[in-house]
Protein backbone atom coordinates (compact mmCIF):
# COMPACT_ATOMS: atom_id res chain seq x y z
CA UNK A 1 0.00 0.00 0.00
CA UNK A 2 2.56 2.34 0.75
CA UNK A 3 4.88 1.64 -2.05
CA UNK A 4 1.36 1.83 -4.27
CA UNK A 5 1.34 5.43 -2.39
CA UNK A 6 4.61 6.13 -3.10
CA UNK A 7 4.50 5.52 -6.98
CA UNK A 8 1.32 7.47 -7.20
CA UNK A 9 2.99 10.37 -5.46
CA UNK A 10 6.01 10.11 -7.58
CA UNK A 11 3.38 10.20 -10.84
CA UNK A 12 1.47 12.86 -9.88
CA UNK A 13 5.06 15.17 -8.94
CA UNK A 14 6.27 13.91 -12.82
CA UNK A 15 3.15 14.81 -14.20
CA UNK A 16 2.97 18.23 -12.45
CA UNK A 17 6.68 18.70 -13.30
CA UNK A 18 6.54 18.05 -16.96
CA UNK A 19 3.25 20.40 -16.90
CA UNK A 20 4.08 22.68 -15.34
CA UNK A 21 8.14 23.58 -15.92
CA UNK A 22 9.79 21.05 -19.08
CA UNK A 23 6.77 22.03 -21.24
CA UNK A 24 7.42 25.41 -20.72
CA UNK A 25 11.06 24.93 -21.32
CA UNK A 26 10.72 25.36 -25.35
CA UNK A 27 14.49 25.71 -26.45
CA UNK A 28 13.43 25.73 -30.05
CA UNK A 29 10.67 24.89 -32.69
CA UNK A 30 10.36 20.49 -33.01
CA UNK A 31 12.51 20.62 -29.28
CA UNK A 32 11.00 18.77 -26.22
CA UNK A 33 12.64 17.40 -23.96
CA UNK A 34 11.35 15.08 -21.34
CA UNK A 35 11.89 14.18 -17.88
CA UNK A 36 9.22 11.57 -16.58
CA UNK A 37 10.73 8.55 -18.59
CA UNK A 38 12.62 8.35 -15.57
CA UNK A 39 9.38 7.20 -13.21
CA UNK A 40 9.27 4.58 -15.46
CA UNK A 41 12.82 3.71 -15.55
CA UNK A 42 12.81 3.21 -11.72
CA UNK A 43 9.98 0.66 -11.80
CA UNK A 44 11.07 -2.47 -10.16
CA UNK A 45 11.42 -5.04 -12.74
CA UNK A 46 9.19 -7.64 -11.82
CA UNK A 47 6.24 -5.28 -12.29
CA UNK A 48 4.59 -7.11 -14.98
CA UNK A 49 4.57 -6.36 -18.96
CA UNK A 50 0.76 -5.23 -19.12
CA UNK A 51 -0.03 -3.40 -15.90
CA UNK A 52 3.35 -1.69 -17.19
CA UNK A 53 1.65 -0.84 -20.60
CA UNK A 54 -1.85 0.58 -18.81
CA UNK A 55 0.35 2.46 -16.44
CA UNK A 56 2.47 4.16 -19.62
CA UNK A 57 -0.78 4.50 -21.12
CA UNK A 58 -2.90 6.18 -19.05
CA UNK A 59 0.21 8.33 -17.73
CA UNK A 60 0.77 9.73 -21.20
CA UNK A 61 -2.56 10.55 -21.27
CA UNK A 62 -3.29 12.66 -18.68
CA UNK A 63 -0.32 14.04 -19.71
CA UNK A 64 -1.51 14.66 -23.18
CA UNK A 65 -4.87 16.14 -21.64
CA UNK A 66 -2.63 18.74 -19.73
CA UNK A 67 -0.55 19.59 -22.77
CA UNK A 68 -2.88 19.39 -25.43
CA UNK A 69 -0.95 17.02 -27.39
CA UNK A 70 -3.83 14.52 -28.68
CA UNK A 71 -2.30 10.89 -27.77
CA UNK A 72 1.38 11.54 -28.50
CA UNK A 73 3.00 10.39 -25.12
CA UNK A 74 0.07 8.12 -24.45
CA UNK A 75 1.47 6.31 -27.96
CA UNK A 76 5.23 6.82 -27.35
CA UNK A 77 5.25 6.27 -23.70
CA UNK A 78 2.73 2.81 -24.37
CA UNK A 79 5.73 2.06 -27.02
CA UNK A 80 8.33 2.01 -24.57
CA UNK A 81 6.63 0.60 -21.58
CA UNK A 82 6.09 -2.20 -24.17
CA UNK A 83 9.87 -2.63 -25.07
CA UNK A 84 11.17 -2.21 -21.49
CA UNK A 85 11.13 -5.62 -19.85
CA UNK A 86 13.14 -6.76 -23.48
CA UNK A 87 16.00 -3.99 -22.70
CA UNK A 88 15.89 -4.76 -18.93
CA UNK A 89 16.13 -7.99 -20.05
CA UNK A 90 19.20 -7.72 -22.07
CA UNK A 91 20.74 -4.73 -19.53
CA UNK A 92 20.31 -7.00 -16.43
CA UNK A 93 21.45 -10.40 -15.04
CA UNK A 94 19.59 -12.67 -13.34
CA UNK A 95 20.21 -12.12 -10.07
CA UNK A 96 19.39 -8.33 -10.26
CA UNK A 97 16.21 -9.32 -12.47
CA UNK A 98 15.39 -12.23 -9.17
CA UNK A 99 16.04 -9.69 -6.35
CA UNK A 100 13.30 -7.05 -8.02
CA UNK A 101 15.41 -4.64 -8.44
CA UNK A 102 14.91 -0.57 -9.12
CA UNK A 103 17.64 0.98 -12.17
CA UNK A 104 19.20 3.72 -11.08
CA UNK A 105 22.33 5.29 -11.26
CA UNK A 106 23.40 3.80 -7.76
CA UNK A 107 21.80 0.07 -8.68
CA UNK A 108 22.77 -0.06 -12.14
CA UNK A 109 26.01 1.90 -12.31
CA UNK A 110 25.90 5.35 -14.62
CA UNK A 111 26.96 3.56 -17.77
CA UNK A 112 24.50 1.39 -17.71
CA UNK A 113 22.01 3.49 -16.39
CA UNK A 114 22.15 5.99 -19.35
CA UNK A 115 23.22 3.06 -21.91
CA UNK A 116 19.42 1.56 -20.86
CA UNK A 117 17.53 4.87 -20.78
CA UNK A 118 19.38 5.69 -24.09
CA UNK A 119 17.61 3.05 -25.66
CA UNK A 120 14.19 3.33 -23.88
CA UNK A 121 14.29 7.30 -25.05
CA UNK A 122 15.02 6.32 -28.29
CA UNK A 123 11.87 4.31 -28.73
CA UNK A 124 9.92 6.34 -26.81
CA UNK A 125 11.07 9.45 -29.05
CA UNK A 126 10.85 7.45 -32.52
CA UNK A 127 7.06 6.82 -31.85
CA UNK A 128 6.82 10.59 -30.44
CA UNK A 129 8.28 12.16 -33.46
CA UNK A 130 6.73 9.75 -36.10
CA UNK A 131 3.51 10.76 -34.83
CA UNK A 132 4.11 14.62 -34.26
CA UNK A 133 5.30 15.00 -38.23
CA UNK A 134 2.82 12.07 -39.60
CA UNK A 135 4.55 12.15 -42.64
CA UNK A 136 7.72 9.64 -44.34
CA UNK A 137 8.21 12.46 -46.29
CA UNK A 138 10.69 14.15 -44.49
CA UNK A 139 13.08 11.10 -43.20
CA UNK A 140 15.58 14.08 -42.46
CA UNK A 141 13.88 15.67 -40.14
CA UNK A 142 12.38 12.98 -38.62
CA UNK A 143 15.93 11.21 -37.81
CA UNK A 144 16.84 14.80 -37.18
CA UNK A 145 14.13 15.60 -34.22
CA UNK A 146 14.24 11.44 -33.02
CA UNK A 147 18.50 11.65 -32.09
CA UNK A 148 17.99 15.43 -31.37
CA UNK A 149 15.38 14.91 -28.76
CA UNK A 150 16.31 11.58 -27.24
CA UNK A 151 19.98 13.03 -26.55
CA UNK A 152 18.22 16.36 -24.97
CA UNK A 153 15.85 13.96 -22.86
CA UNK A 154 18.90 11.46 -21.89
CA UNK A 155 20.82 14.58 -20.67
CA UNK A 156 18.15 16.22 -18.95
CA UNK A 157 17.31 12.67 -17.40
CA UNK A 158 21.46 12.49 -16.30
CA UNK A 159 21.14 15.91 -15.05
CA UNK A 160 18.32 15.17 -12.64
CA UNK A 161 19.64 12.50 -11.57
CA UNK A 162 23.06 13.83 -10.89
CA UNK A 163 21.89 16.59 -8.88
CA UNK A 164 19.24 14.55 -6.41
CA UNK A 165 19.98 11.02 -6.57
CA UNK A 166 23.71 11.66 -6.03
CA UNK A 167 22.96 13.77 -2.82
CA UNK A 168 20.85 11.02 -1.59
CA UNK A 169 23.69 8.69 -1.60
CA UNK B 1 -7.59 -24.86 -33.21
CA UNK B 2 -5.83 -25.52 -29.88
CA UNK B 3 -2.42 -24.01 -31.08
CA UNK B 4 -3.93 -21.09 -32.29
CA UNK B 5 -5.29 -20.16 -29.11
CA UNK B 6 -1.88 -20.97 -27.59
CA UNK B 7 -0.43 -18.56 -30.26
CA UNK B 8 -2.65 -15.91 -29.40
CA UNK B 9 -2.48 -16.03 -25.45
CA UNK B 10 1.52 -16.18 -26.21
CA UNK B 11 1.48 -12.87 -28.17
CA UNK B 12 -1.21 -11.32 -25.45
CA UNK B 13 1.09 -8.79 -24.25
CA UNK B 14 1.64 -7.99 -27.92
CA UNK B 15 -2.42 -7.71 -28.55
CA UNK B 16 -2.54 -4.90 -25.53
CA UNK B 17 0.15 -2.86 -27.03
CA UNK B 18 -1.88 -2.88 -30.03
CA UNK B 19 -4.99 -2.14 -28.40
CA UNK B 20 -3.10 0.88 -26.21
CA UNK B 21 -0.88 2.46 -29.05
CA UNK B 22 -4.12 2.13 -31.64
CA UNK B 23 -6.25 4.05 -28.97
CA UNK B 24 -3.60 6.51 -28.60
CA UNK B 25 -3.68 6.86 -32.36
CA UNK B 26 -6.98 7.77 -32.85
CA UNK B 27 -6.59 10.43 -29.76
CA UNK B 28 -3.70 11.74 -32.17
CA UNK B 29 -5.54 12.31 -35.31
CA UNK B 30 -9.15 13.07 -33.75
CA UNK B 31 -7.26 15.72 -31.96
CA UNK B 32 -5.02 17.45 -34.87
CA UNK B 33 -6.82 18.92 -37.57
CA UNK B 34 -3.42 18.40 -39.77
CA UNK B 35 -3.28 14.55 -39.04
CA UNK B 36 -6.80 14.59 -40.39
CA UNK B 37 -5.85 15.82 -43.44
CA UNK B 38 -3.12 13.82 -44.17
CA UNK B 39 -4.81 10.38 -43.12
CA UNK B 40 -7.85 11.08 -45.43
CA UNK B 41 -5.46 12.21 -48.06
CA UNK B 42 -3.89 9.03 -47.87
CA UNK B 43 -7.04 6.58 -47.15
CA UNK B 44 -8.95 8.23 -49.50
CA UNK B 45 -8.48 6.33 -52.62
CA UNK B 46 -8.49 3.25 -50.55
CA UNK B 47 -11.80 4.60 -49.46
CA UNK B 48 -12.71 5.50 -52.92
CA UNK B 49 -12.22 1.55 -53.28
CA UNK B 50 -13.73 -0.14 -51.00
CA UNK B 51 -17.10 1.61 -51.13
CA UNK B 52 -16.74 0.93 -54.74
CA UNK B 53 -16.36 -2.50 -54.35
CA UNK B 54 -19.44 -1.91 -51.53
CA UNK B 55 -21.73 -0.35 -54.07
CA UNK B 56 -21.24 -3.46 -56.38
CA UNK B 57 -21.56 -5.89 -53.99
CA UNK B 58 -25.01 -4.04 -53.34
CA UNK B 59 -25.88 -3.37 -56.79
CA UNK B 60 -24.92 -7.29 -56.93
CA UNK B 61 -27.45 -7.92 -53.89
CA UNK B 62 -29.83 -6.08 -55.55
CA UNK B 63 -30.25 -7.09 -59.11
CA UNK B 64 -33.66 -9.53 -58.16
CA UNK B 65 -35.25 -5.86 -57.36
CA UNK B 66 -34.05 -3.95 -60.06
CA UNK B 67 -34.89 -6.43 -62.46
CA UNK B 68 -38.51 -6.41 -61.44
CA UNK B 69 -38.78 -3.12 -61.75
CA UNK B 70 -37.34 -2.62 -65.02
CA UNK B 71 -39.70 -5.12 -65.98
CA UNK B 72 -42.46 -3.51 -64.54
CA UNK B 73 -41.07 -0.19 -66.37
CA UNK B 74 -41.23 -2.15 -69.62
CA UNK B 75 -44.39 -2.97 -68.90
CA UNK B 76 -45.76 0.63 -69.27
CA UNK B 77 -43.63 1.15 -72.12
CA UNK B 78 -45.17 -1.45 -74.34
CA UNK B 79 -48.30 -0.54 -73.15
CA UNK B 80 -47.51 3.12 -74.48
CA UNK B 81 -46.22 1.88 -77.72
CA UNK B 82 -49.00 -0.42 -78.18
CA UNK B 83 -51.31 2.60 -77.66
CA UNK B 84 -49.51 5.38 -80.02
CA UNK B 85 -49.78 2.25 -82.39
CA UNK B 86 -53.31 1.23 -82.64
CA UNK B 87 -54.17 5.18 -82.29
CA UNK B 88 -52.15 5.90 -85.30
CA UNK B 89 -53.05 2.90 -87.27
CA UNK B 90 -56.74 4.05 -86.23
CA UNK B 91 -57.38 0.30 -85.26
CA UNK B 92 -59.42 1.73 -82.27
CA UNK B 93 -62.69 3.45 -83.08
CA UNK B 94 -63.91 3.68 -79.44
CA UNK B 95 -64.44 7.13 -77.52
CA UNK B 96 -64.26 5.28 -74.54
CA UNK B 97 -60.31 6.15 -73.28
CA UNK B 98 -60.89 3.08 -70.94
CA UNK B 99 -61.26 0.73 -74.57
CA UNK B 100 -58.58 2.61 -76.48
CA UNK B 101 -55.80 -0.40 -75.84
CA UNK B 102 -57.25 -4.09 -76.45
CA UNK B 103 -54.87 -5.40 -74.63
CA UNK B 104 -53.21 -5.88 -71.62
CA UNK B 105 -49.59 -6.58 -70.39
CA UNK B 106 -49.31 -9.17 -67.28
CA UNK B 107 -44.91 -9.36 -66.25
CA UNK B 108 -44.17 -12.94 -65.46
CA UNK B 109 -40.89 -14.91 -64.49
CA UNK B 110 -39.83 -17.91 -66.66
CA UNK B 111 -39.54 -21.11 -64.00
CA UNK B 112 -38.98 -23.53 -66.64
CA UNK B 113 -37.83 -23.99 -70.16
CA UNK B 114 -36.54 -26.62 -72.48
CA UNK B 115 -34.42 -25.93 -75.60
CA UNK B 116 -33.50 -29.34 -77.08
CA UNK B 117 -36.89 -30.98 -77.43
CA UNK B 118 -38.96 -31.06 -80.80
CA UNK B 119 -41.57 -29.59 -79.22
CA UNK B 120 -40.28 -27.14 -76.59
CA UNK B 121 -42.04 -25.62 -73.67
CA UNK B 122 -41.96 -23.27 -71.13
CA UNK B 123 -43.49 -22.51 -67.63
CA UNK B 124 -44.53 -19.41 -65.80
CA UNK B 125 -45.09 -18.65 -62.56
CA UNK B 126 -48.44 -17.22 -62.83
CA UNK B 127 -51.89 -19.16 -63.07
CA UNK B 128 -55.63 -18.65 -63.55
CA UNK B 129 -56.10 -16.79 -60.32
CA UNK B 130 -53.75 -13.92 -61.90
CA UNK B 131 -55.99 -14.09 -65.07
CA UNK B 132 -53.85 -16.18 -67.43
CA UNK B 133 -55.64 -18.26 -69.62
CA UNK B 134 -54.35 -20.86 -73.05
CA UNK B 135 -54.12 -19.01 -75.74
CA UNK B 136 -52.29 -16.07 -74.57
CA UNK B 137 -48.95 -14.79 -76.38
CA UNK B 138 -45.96 -14.20 -74.83
CA UNK B 139 -43.08 -12.17 -75.19
CA UNK B 140 -39.64 -11.43 -73.90
CA UNK B 141 -37.34 -8.55 -73.54
CA UNK B 142 -36.10 -9.25 -77.55
CA UNK B 143 -39.91 -10.25 -78.91
CA UNK B 144 -41.95 -13.39 -79.29
CA UNK B 145 -41.55 -16.38 -76.94
CA UNK B 146 -44.49 -18.57 -77.15
CA UNK B 147 -48.14 -19.20 -76.76
CA UNK B 148 -49.85 -20.54 -73.54
CA UNK B 149 -51.66 -23.61 -73.98
CA UNK B 150 -52.05 -24.82 -70.31
CA UNK B 151 -53.07 -22.55 -67.20
CA UNK B 152 -53.07 -23.93 -63.31
CA UNK B 153 -54.09 -21.35 -60.54
CA UNK B 154 -50.38 -20.51 -59.65
CA UNK B 155 -48.62 -21.50 -62.67
CA UNK B 156 -48.79 -22.00 -66.84
CA UNK B 157 -46.95 -24.07 -69.11
CA UNK B 158 -46.86 -23.14 -72.91
CA UNK B 159 -44.93 -23.86 -76.52
CA UNK B 160 -42.07 -21.80 -77.68
CA UNK B 161 -41.58 -21.01 -81.23
CA UNK B 162 -39.16 -23.50 -81.02
CA UNK B 163 -41.91 -26.33 -82.18
CA UNK B 164 -41.40 -28.73 -84.89
CA UNK B 165 -44.75 -30.04 -86.64
CA UNK B 166 -48.17 -28.25 -86.39
CA UNK B 167 -47.87 -27.65 -82.04
CA UNK B 168 -47.63 -23.53 -82.72
CA UNK B 169 -47.75 -21.82 -86.22
CA UNK B 170 -47.42 -18.43 -86.31
CA UNK B 171 -48.23 -15.96 -88.82
CA UNK B 172 -45.65 -13.56 -89.86
CA UNK B 173 -44.29 -10.71 -91.96
CA UNK B 174 -41.37 -8.91 -93.45
CA UNK B 175 -41.50 -5.61 -92.11
CA UNK B 176 -39.75 -3.92 -94.79
CA UNK B 177 -42.10 -5.22 -97.77
CA UNK B 178 -45.03 -6.03 -95.50
CA UNK B 179 -45.51 -9.91 -96.80
CA UNK B 180 -46.84 -12.48 -94.72
CA UNK B 181 -45.71 -15.81 -94.08
CA UNK B 182 -45.58 -18.79 -91.51
CA UNK B 183 -42.89 -19.39 -89.18
CA UNK B 184 -41.34 -23.19 -89.17
CA UNK B 185 -38.87 -24.39 -86.57
CA UNK B 186 -37.12 -27.24 -88.33
CA UNK B 187 -35.80 -28.32 -84.56
CA UNK B 188 -31.93 -27.96 -85.41
CA UNK B 189 -31.31 -25.13 -83.84
CA UNK B 190 -32.27 -23.30 -80.84
CA UNK B 191 -31.44 -20.14 -82.81
CA UNK B 192 -32.59 -19.84 -85.88
CA UNK B 193 -35.61 -20.84 -87.72
CA UNK B 194 -37.70 -20.62 -91.62
CA UNK B 195 -40.26 -18.65 -93.34
CA UNK B 196 -42.27 -20.71 -95.47
CA UNK B 197 -44.70 -19.11 -98.22
CA UNK B 198 -43.44 -16.04 -99.08
CA UNK B 199 -44.01 -15.17 -102.66
CA UNK B 200 -41.75 -15.15 -105.55
CA UNK B 201 -41.41 -12.06 -105.77
CA UNK B 202 -40.28 -10.58 -102.44
CA UNK B 203 -37.18 -8.82 -101.60
CA UNK B 204 -35.80 -10.19 -98.60
CA UNK B 205 -32.19 -8.98 -97.19
CA UNK B 206 -29.89 -9.65 -93.89
CA UNK B 207 -30.98 -8.18 -91.58
CA UNK B 208 -34.76 -7.35 -92.35
CA UNK B 209 -37.03 -7.60 -88.93
CA UNK B 210 -39.69 -10.56 -89.03
CA UNK B 211 -42.68 -9.35 -87.12
CA UNK B 212 -46.30 -10.65 -85.63
CA UNK B 213 -48.70 -10.00 -88.48
CA UNK B 214 -51.53 -9.64 -86.34
CA UNK B 215 -53.59 -11.91 -88.36
CA UNK B 216 -54.50 -13.91 -84.73
CA UNK B 217 -56.49 -13.02 -81.85
CA UNK B 218 -53.05 -13.82 -80.05
CA UNK B 219 -50.20 -11.17 -80.80
CA UNK B 220 -50.89 -7.77 -82.02
CA UNK B 221 -49.44 -6.55 -85.15
CA UNK B 222 -45.25 -5.81 -85.26
CA UNK B 223 -44.00 -7.39 -82.31
CA UNK B 224 -40.60 -8.77 -83.36
CA UNK B 225 -40.05 -12.25 -83.91
CA UNK B 226 -36.51 -12.33 -85.94
CA UNK B 227 -34.38 -10.83 -88.06
CA UNK B 228 -33.58 -12.67 -91.47
CA UNK B 229 -29.67 -14.28 -91.32
CA UNK B 230 -29.02 -14.90 -94.80
CA UNK B 231 -29.81 -13.76 -98.48
CA UNK B 232 -31.95 -16.40 -100.30
CA UNK B 233 -30.86 -18.82 -103.10
CA UNK B 234 -32.13 -19.64 -106.25
CA UNK B 235 -33.66 -22.78 -104.57
CA UNK B 236 -35.23 -21.00 -101.73
CA UNK B 237 -36.66 -18.14 -103.62
CA UNK B 238 -38.48 -20.87 -105.45
CA UNK B 239 -39.75 -22.43 -102.27
CA UNK B 240 -40.61 -19.61 -100.58
CA UNK B 241 -38.34 -19.60 -97.71
CA UNK B 242 -36.29 -17.20 -95.90
CA UNK B 243 -34.31 -17.78 -92.62
CA UNK B 244 -34.37 -16.22 -89.65
CA UNK B 245 -33.12 -15.71 -86.28
CA UNK B 246 -35.22 -15.61 -82.94
CA UNK B 247 -35.28 -11.90 -82.07
CA UNK B 248 -35.53 -13.45 -78.79
CA UNK B 249 -32.28 -15.35 -77.04
CA UNK B 250 -34.09 -18.12 -75.16
CA UNK B 251 -31.50 -19.60 -73.48
CA UNK B 252 -30.83 -16.27 -71.76
CA UNK B 253 -34.93 -15.68 -70.78
CA UNK B 254 -36.02 -14.80 -67.53
CA UNK B 255 -38.45 -12.15 -67.06
CA UNK B 256 -41.79 -12.12 -69.75
CA UNK B 257 -44.93 -10.12 -70.64
CA UNK B 258 -47.64 -12.08 -71.01
CA UNK B 259 -50.03 -10.76 -73.35
CA UNK B 260 -54.22 -10.20 -72.80
CA UNK B 261 -56.54 -9.06 -75.78
CA UNK B 262 -59.34 -7.67 -74.42
CA UNK B 263 -61.58 -9.42 -77.23
CA UNK B 264 -60.20 -12.18 -77.85
CA UNK B 265 -63.05 -14.37 -77.07
CA UNK B 266 -65.25 -11.89 -78.93
CA UNK B 267 -63.11 -12.74 -81.93
CA UNK B 268 -62.57 -16.08 -81.58
CA UNK B 269 -66.10 -16.57 -81.33
CA UNK B 270 -67.13 -14.26 -84.49
CA UNK B 271 -64.77 -16.44 -86.30
CA UNK B 272 -65.85 -19.80 -85.15
CA UNK B 273 -67.42 -22.01 -88.55
CA UNK B 274 -70.94 -21.60 -88.50
CA UNK B 275 -72.72 -24.53 -89.40
CA UNK B 276 -74.68 -23.84 -92.88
Amino acid sequence: MISFLSYLGRSILFLLIEWLLIARLEPGPGWAPILYPMFFFSLPVQFSAAPRMLLGFSFGLILDLGLGTGGLHAAATTAMAFVQPFILRYFLSVDERENNLKPSPKSLGWLRYLWMAFWLLLVHQFFFQLYSLFTLGAPGLLLFRWLGNTFLSLLLIGLVQGLFYKKKA
Amino acid sequence: MKNLFLILRKLRLLWVFLLLHGISLVFVVRHFRYHQSVLFETTSPLTKQWWTWIKEMEHFFFLTEENELLNRELTRLRRQVLQQQIQSESLCWSSDTSLSVPYKWLPARLIHLTLNQSQNRFTIDRGSLQGLRADMGVIGPGGVVGVITQVSPHLSTGLTLMNEGQGLLLSVRLKSSGEFGNLVWDGKSSCCARIEGLATHVKVQPGDTVETSGLSSIFPRGLPVGYVTKKRTDQDVEAGHAYIRFASRFSALDHVLVLDYTYQAEQDSLEKPTAP
